[in-house]
């Protein structure tokens, strides 16, 4: 078992998940509240990545992340080191990436807040932020679980995009998907079972763990 | 309880589909029922008074404050009117406890002054017992005095009642109308039912199909639809 790759897939999912969640929060909000026109061109970019193929994206963050770009420039003026190939990089390619498993469970789930309690929490003086952390974000518990569940496994997943933005560093960048392949290619195939049997476990455990959790709160969402 | 002096001043139109509001009309008395058949827009006129709606065109004044002004492009936000609003289903957080629900308006109320007006209001409603328990564990009625309760606990200049107490019976009706009437607040009240509105001692507005038609005591104003009803019940007896 390649131990390096679990902590680095296993701290990169961790990662990637709280980022996602401070960001898919907001602007999940923003996309269910909004009425501005903008609503459809970004609810579009954030669902992208599903049907774009890894390496596409991959391919498209590796430039942007690189010194010719002024996004790349800036990063390496400041670290002293391009972003491509480094944790940071991985990090800000696994967010990308896994961006609609994160907002979209959550427009769902604030969609389904009945109106009428938005209505009174808006007749009762709440703030926009009031709305969402006392109101929007105690309803839509199941909902939150679900995305933070759904950016965890799919980043621990995830091959295309960590091979093409953060390449095969062992320690640094080779992930749980990456070592498998290169176990594969060594023809340690017993190695490459033993590594693919634990990321069908970890699947596996996450969506028996969402699962569970729905059917311990069954129409959270509608109970009045 | 009446003045010379009218506390709500509106002049509105609004339109949907093919359906248009156009009402003007002033309260004066501390209760005032909003009669008309079902479709024939009061819900719709209380959501502007209240906020959620907006007027295409016209001007709503709440004593000094002035919520709508579409010439000058004013419009106050539905927190910021000073207006009580309760629906059919009572609208409570499902998360919250009866006091919690209370207290969901008074949050920015010093702590002893907004724990002194949920008691009173627990009291005023006979829910102190039931203070503690979350909406899905109360009754429609016990969930329907908490949302009157709540709606009033931020003092409103002006509380709309939206057809409330249709799942109540007779008697517990008359006994939430008199709470309501001993708290003094000036309420608007919507319904389709003339045995309801009569019996309450108050003005009334007649709208029918987006426009208002009369406005006046109670007794004067629906005279007319009773003596309708009455005449159709003799009818019936007869046949």
């Amino acid at each position: 078992m390649d131990l390096q790759a679990l902590s680095v897939t296993l701290r990169l999912a961790a990662v990637t998940t709280v980022i996602l969640l401070l960001l898919a929060i907001p602007l999940s909000f923003w996309i269910v509240s909004t009425r501005s026109r903008l609503r459809a061109p970004i609810e579009a970019i954030t669902t992208l990545p599903i049907l774009l193929p890894p390496t596409v994206l991959g391919f498209y963050l590796l430039v942007l992340l690189g010194p010719r770009t002024a996004l790349g420039r800036v990063w390496i003026h400041l670290t002293g080191h391009p972003l491509a190939f480094t944790f940071s990089g991985l990090v800000i390619g696994s967010i990308i990436y896994s961006l609609p498993f994160a907002v979209q469970p959550l427009v769902a789930g604030f969609s389904a807040v009945d109106v009428a309690l938005i209505e009174q929490a808006r007749l009762l003086g709440a703030s926009r932020w009031r709305l969402l952390r006392s109101v929007l974000l105690p309803l839509s518990a199941r909902s939150i679980g679900a995305a933070a569940l759904l950016c965890f496994t799919h980043t621990v997943g995830e091959f295309g995009v960590v091979l093409m933005v953060g390449g095969d560093i062992p320690g640094a960048t080779r992930t749980l998907s990456i070592a498998i392949y290169d176990q594969v290619q060594d023809f340690a195939y017993a190695a490459a079972n033993r590594t693919a049997l634990l990321l069908v476990v970890i699947a596996v455990a996450s969506l028996a763990a969402l699962y569970a959790w729905r059917g311990a709160y069954p129409g959270a969402h509608h109970e009045k | 309880m009446r003045s010379d002096t009218p506390f709500l001043e509106a002049k509105l139109e609004h339109r949907r589909g093919s359906f248009i509001l156009r009402a003007q009309f002033v309260l004066r008395s501390h209760w005032t029922v909003l009669f008309g058949a079902s479709g024939a827009g009061k819900t719709t006129l209380l959501r502007i008074v209240a906020g959620l709606t907006q007027p295409a065109t016209g001007s709503i004044r709440l004593g000094q404050n002035q919520l709508v002004d579409t010439t000058h492009k004013i419009s106050l936000p539905p927190g910021q009117r000073r207006i009580g609003f309760v629906i059919q289903q009572a609208a409570l957080f499902p998360h919250l406890t009866a006091r919690e629900n209370l207290g969901f308006g008074l949050h920015e109320w010093p702590r002893i002054a907004r724990e002194t007006r949920i008691e009173e209001l627990l009291r005023l409603f006979d829910i102190e017992a039931m203070a503690g328990r979350k909406p899905r564990q109360l009754s429609g009625g016990e969930r329907q005095r908490i949302a009157l309760a709540q709606a009033l606990a931020p003092r409103p200049d002006l509380l709309l009642l939206d057809e409330p107490f249709n799942a109540l019976d007779a008697q517990s009706r008359v006994a939430i109308i008199e709470k309501l009437r001993s708290t003094a607040v000036p309420v608007l009240y919507v319904s389709h039912d003339i045995a309801d509105a009569w019996q309450i001692n108050a003005d009334a507005i007649v709208l029918e199909n987006g426009r208002i038609v009369s406005q006046g005591e109670t007794r004067a104003v629906l005279a007319p639809q009773r003596d309708q009803i009455l005449a159709q019940l003799g009818a019936n007896a007869k046949a």
